[in-house]
């Protein structure tokens, strides 16, 4: 994938769509995993790229470029999170329209996601979310999250028993 | 419940936002995301920026296919089935399928390995993935002789209908022509004749549904269309493959059983492998950080022996402790990063054996428990039936040919599918007690395969 990054950065844009193919889903549920809503995450995800777009150079010079698009993709995600108190759109609709993307903000509600939002610490909803669904190894998850594989393992364990305990006592 | 079907749900839910996100176009993004720069107190120019970069991206992306096939457009409900043995029903709604069932032993075991990758996909990645799946397992493949992929589906429209088959047809087709596979892909109604067109009409059936009426007539004769047609699809399906839902069940709880067992293995072992090279890792951060602290008067002697050290206990070290010196400290310091993620790398690789190891082990394990639960196999389970129907029916004519004695080419015939249909008893004999026979191997139940196809 570095060979990708490097040629975005001569220039060749037709590099950019194999990143964008390939790392997508991932960079998503790094967003989602921090930002917790669908909506925000799918913009959230834009801005990662357009980071990208804008300074190739900055990724392809780094020993990891994917590591550091994913590192991008937190620093997204924990930039709006923090702001996202302070950001209030008036009027949804109008953001919508003026944007010409008002499919795209229809509500995408997953039940196990809103549940899992309810019962587990951010923390927890962030592993469970990068190894369980996005497929993170561990250890990818434990150095974005600056915490020891172990870490990541107990955290994952207790946040699905709680998922599971809640899900007993709802059938 | 287990933490696997928690883990499953997950999935599946991730399936559903994956789905969405396939189908993102960047290039419309990013006229979103622009405006929404407020820190910008001249909106102007970044909304020209904005337009230019989506002039450069629609000539950088224009044309990606991100979106496509069939997904965009079934929007009825469809049921399709997948038949290589392993055999698979899939019902889905709206372009993507919606729940995965194996209907036989061998497509439960295939169904079980794939279906958090199936839910939420269009008809052709499911199919995809399916026969990817079976290609590992091993049920088809470029070093055996007859690869055959029957696909059937039936919708609540025809249009659905044939736009769903076409599509899987076309990736079946593909994923043989891309793996140097030899075989067919089989799809019974893909050129309707219009006398089964007729009949679905006359029944008010799409004719999907008619292809699977008309296989299950052929097995059971006495069953009328009629009967037939208003049964459900699925039970059509599964009265044809001889669907056991006991034995089915049987296997379900054995595999998560099996699973379990597996899970809580592999996790201790993990376990494992996670804290010896989180030691490894602390290790080698302390004599980094006693780098970084101590410089040029960093103690040569202590970090050399802690390295030599751990070289003992983790002979996969590569790093050379005789080469560090006063003067290259730094240097050494950055093959102590390396040595960091190789170790990274090392744990990885390791844990990517360890489950590798396992996916063998369960793989082998699933056969045993197969037969165990007395499945045979089912494809020779097919053949037998198809084989008796046709013998009883031979019979049938043998015997009305033996009363009217019209015919010395008949009766020569006759006694020749008499020799046969003796023969396929004693193999089927010889089957019922290799299946008794507890010790039986695979070999005999080939050799079993290759009886009754002679």
């Amino acid at each position: 994938m570095k060979k990708e990054f490097v040629q975005l950065s001569k220039g060749n844009k037709l590099a950019f769509d194999t990143i964008y193919k390939e790392t997508k889903k991932r960079v998503f549920y790094i967003v989602y995993s921090i930002v917790r809503n669908y909506e925000t995450a799918e913009e959230l995800m834009d801005d990662v790229y357009v980071k990208l777009l804008k300074n190739p150079e900055q990724f392809a010079n780094s020993m990891n470029p994917l590591g550091y698009l994913y590192v991008t993709a937190k620093n997204v995600g924990l930039n709006s999170h923090k702001k996202s108190n302070r950001i209030v759109f008036e009027n949804i609709d109008d953001h919508a329209n003026l944007h010409n993307h008002r499919d795209d903000f229809e509500a995408l509600h997953v039940p196990i996601f809103e549940l899992a939002k309810k019962v587990l610490e951010p923390d927890e909803f962030q592993i469970i979310t990068l190894c369980d669904v996005a497929d993170f190894k561990r250890r990818e998850v434990a150095k974005m999250l600056d915490l020891s594989t172990s870490g990541v393992t107990y955290k994952r364990e207790m946040a699905l028993k709680k998922l599971k305990k809640v899900l007993e006592g709802n059938q | 419940m287990k933490d696997k079907d928690v883990i499953k749900l997950l999935k599946d839910g991730g399936n559903i936002m994956e789905k969405k996100i396939e189908n993102k176009e960047f290039s419309k993004n990013v006229v979103v995301e622009t405006p929404s720069r407020k820190k910008s107190k001249n909106r102007k120019p970044i909304f020209a920026a904005a337009l230019s970069m989506v002039l450069v991206l629609a000539l950088v992306i224009g044309g990606i296919g991100l979106t496509g096939g069939v997904g965009n457009g079934a929007e009825g409900d469809f049921y399709m089935t997948i038949d290589i043995n392993p055999n698979v029903a899939m019902k889905g709604d709206k372009g993507v399928i919606t729940s995965v069932e194996g209907i036989n032993a061998d497509g439960v075991i295939v169904a079980r390995s794939v279906k958090g990758q199936l839910i939420g996909k269009t008809p052709e990645e499911a199919t995809k993935i399916f026969v990817e799946a079976t290609r590992s397992k091993g049920y088809i493949g470029d070093t055996l002789p007859n690869n055959a992929i029957v696909v059937n589906v039936t919708a609540n429209d025809n249009k659905t209908e044939n736009k769903v088959k076409d599509s899987i047809v076309a990736e079946a087709e593909k994923f043989l022509t891309d793996n140097n596979i030899k075989g067919e892909v089989v799809a019974p109604g893909i050129e309707t004749t219009p006398d089964v067109k007729a009949l679905a009409d006359k029944h008010n059936v799409t004719v999907g549904k008619m292809n699977f009426i008309l296989k299950a007539k052929e097995k059971f004769p006495e069953m009328t269309i009629e009967e037939l047609a208003v049964m459900e699809v699925d039970d059509i399906n599964k009265l044809t493959k001889n669907y056991d839902k006991d034995k089915i069940d049987a296997l379900e709880n054995e595999l998560d059983k099996l699973e379990d067992e597996f899970e809580a293995d592999i996790e201790a072992k993990e376990k494992l492998i996670e804290e010896k090279y989180e030691t490894l890792e602390n290790e080698f951060n302390a004599i980094l950080k006693q780098l970084n602290d101590g410089g040029a008067d960093v103690d040569l002697a202590s970090v050399k022996s802690q390295i030599a050290k751990l070289k003992l206990e983790y002979p996969e070290l590569t790093i050379d402790e005789n080469t560090l010196t006063k003067e290259n400290y730094e240097d050494f310091g950055e093959a102590v990063e390396d040595e960091i993620e190789k170790i990274a790398d090392l744990q990885e690789e390791e844990l990517d054996k360890l489950e590798e190891e396992f996916e063998d082990a369960l793989d082998a394990r699933e056969d045993s428990l197969k037969d165990e639960i007395g499945f045979v196999d089912d494809d020779d389970d097919d053949d037998d039936d198809d084989d008796d129907d046709d013998d009883e029916d031979k019979d049938k004519d043998d015997d009305k040919d033996d009363e009217d004695d019209k015919d010395d080419i008949d009766n020569d015939k006759d006694d020749k599918d008499d020799t046969d249909d003796k023969d396929d008893k004693d193999d089927i004999d010889n089957d019922k007690d290799d299946t008794d026979d507890k010790d039986n191997d695979i070999d005999d139940v080939n050799d079993d395969v290759n009886d009754l196809d002679d």
